[in-house]
């Protein structure tokens, strides 16, 4: 009873994550990067303290990662949780970004359109949906619009 | 640290079964003590590997044979090495001089704790996993890149499959369902799950056990064990972190673990007779060849595809039929690859049997967890 009180008051995230992910009102969104004051070392998603470990310094700076990235391989998926479900089959990608970071991604666009080492670019977009059957907006990668 | 021997072996078939985990166990244990030919009452320590069956899963298992109360009982966790971390702690247990006799057990029931429909609530804090990035999904990221590098092709990683169920046609133990013969239409044409792989690819999630029963050499003379099997290393490796590229052709924690074992036992990789690795996935064996210096970088579907993976060859990979033909119940397979082993050594596997095995190594991973390739590796090398 208590659970399904909670269920009813309390509203599902629609936003993956603000740590994560800005989306400016004029400008185009960005992955963030923590960039350690003192080892220099840039990590995604978020670490503070610093996981190197000869350094695990608590000061880490936000950096905007590069909009732009390579795909190093990508699978087109058909399972998932149950909230995934609408949006199989869909495609997944580590996208390499020019800091050195790697990053798991879904890619917007056509299941079987995709290669490794094609450039791609971030965008904003329905990642999964949540408990209450909305769509969560998350960072996502899709072809270089020319 | 002193020699250390498997003197005892459980195992059962694997399967949907209906029997829960705790009763799997008890069935490995005590045939692994009646195979040695001993009493409860030598066993001095036992570890229990289980990833998701619930909280005292050992002293639930030991309870109703009696021997609660009668010997400390750990339980083990890491995924799917758990198995064979829990062989790899009797094995420190006996090394070290604190018991003459240990012993080692996995086991899981996957199948009978399976909720029809439940949506878990995503952890946020697991990027990849909030975002999709499940088991199959990882290792396809990586069979994709190794076709696009290598230029394989889907059959030929079908016929990872072909060579493991085949190896299986006359194994027991093996998971009746997914043993004998299948064609490269049939594993190719299967579901596709996430390119390039397809249902016949993948491992089930099957439930099963296995025991392994290690003693000193005092012990071994004791009770006039005939066939002792020597454990040459057990090595337990964490995986490499890294939120950077890594090479998802290759493997580090693997190769990390493998060489380790190498290191520790003075033997390598062209003095091993068989092997039973973690193929959970076809892509994961090509890739694990290479890793576990069974050939150099790029030459790893060569081996497959020249026979040099199967009986007749260099080295037989997956003659139990690995993964692939029991299906992989998390707790339980590293240490029913453990139990195989010795049984290919003693030379009791009839009709599948590696011809003159002296040498035997085993690979188990465990845990998807961002920035490692994997969690844990844990790595056995015997002889006998
Ligand atoms: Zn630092």
């Amino acid at each position: 009873m208590a659970d399904k009180k909670q269920k009813e008051t309390k509203e599902d995230i629609t936003f993956f994550h603000p740590d994560i992910f800005e989306t400016p009102e004029n400008a185009p969104p960005f992955l963030k990067g923590y960039k350690c004051k003192k080892c220099g070392k840039i990590w995604f998603p978020k670490f503070v303290p610093c996981p190197n470990p000869d350094c695990w310094s608590e000061e880490m700076e936000v950096v905007a990662l590069s909009r732009r990235g390579k795909i190093y391989s990508y699978t087109d998926v058909y399972i998932g949780q149950p909230t995934m479900r609408s949006y199989m089959p869909m495609t997944m990608a580590y996208v390499d970004l020019p800091e050195g970071v790697r990053v798991f991604s879904q890619l917007e666009g056509e299941v079987g359109s995709f290669r490794c080492d094609e450039e791609v670019e971030l965008v904003a977009g329905p990642v999964r949906n949540n408990l209450d059957g909305k769509p969560i907006t998350g960072y996502k990668f899709k072809k270089i619009s020319s | 640290m002193r020699d250390v021997y498997v003197i005892g072996i459980g195992e059962i078939t694997f399967g949907m079964l209906p029997d829960d985990y705790h009763i799997l166990g008890q069935k490995v244990v005590r045939a692994a003590i009646k195979d040695a030919g001993i009493s409860w009452k030598d066993i001095g320590s036992a570890f229990v590997g289980n990833g998701t069956n619930g909280l005292c899963t050992g002293q639930r298992v030991f309870r109703d044979t009696g021997m609660c109360g009668k010997l400390p009982i750990i339980n083990v966790e890491s995924a799917c090495s758990a198995g064979a971390m829990a062989v790899h702690s009797a094995y420190i247990r006996v090394a070290t001089g604190l018991d003459e006799v240990s012993i080692g057990v996995g086991t899981e029931n996957a199948s009978l704790h399976r909720e029809a429909g439940s949506a878990p609530s995503p952890d946020q804090t697991d990027v990849e996993g909030f975002l999709g990035a499940v088991m199959v999904a990882k290792y396809a990221l990586r069979a994709q890149r190794y076709m696009y590098e290598t230029g394989a092709t889907l059959e030929d990683l079908a016929q990872v499959t072909i060579k493991n169920r085949r190896h299986a046609t006359n194994n027991p133990y093996a998971w009746p369902k997914a043993k004998g013969k299948i064609t490269v239409e049939e594993v190719v044409n299967s579901r596709m799950i996430a390119t390039p792989l397809t249902l016949n690819q993948c491992c089930a999630m099957t439930d099963g056990a296995g025991a392994v029963i290690v003693a000193s050499g005092d012990a071994v003379k004791k009770f006039g064990i005939s066939k002792p099997v020597k454990i040459k290393a057990s090595t337990v490796v964490s995986g490499p972190f890294s939120t950077g590229p890594k090479d998802e052709c290759g493997d580090d924690i693997v190769k990390l673990g493998s060489f380790k074992a190498y290191e520790d036992s003075g033997i390598g990789p062209e003095d091993i007779d068989m092997v039973e690795c973690h193929d959970a996935f076809t892509i994961s064996e090509l890739i694990y060849y290479e890793a576990m210096g069974f050939c150099k970088k790029g030459d790893g579907l060569k081996m497959l595809l020249d026979g040099d993976v199967t009986h007749g060859g260099k080295v037989v990979f997956s003659p139990r039929g690995g993964m692939l033909a029991y299906g992989h119940p998390m707790g339980a397979s590293g240490a029913a690859q453990v139990a195989q082993c010795v049984r290919q050594l003693r030379g009791e596997c009839n009709g599948y049997q590696v011809e003159g095995a002296k040498t035997a190594m085993t690979q188990v991973t465990g845990g998807g967890l961002s920035g490692t390739q994997h969690a844990a590796c844990t790595t056995h090398i015997l002889s006998i």
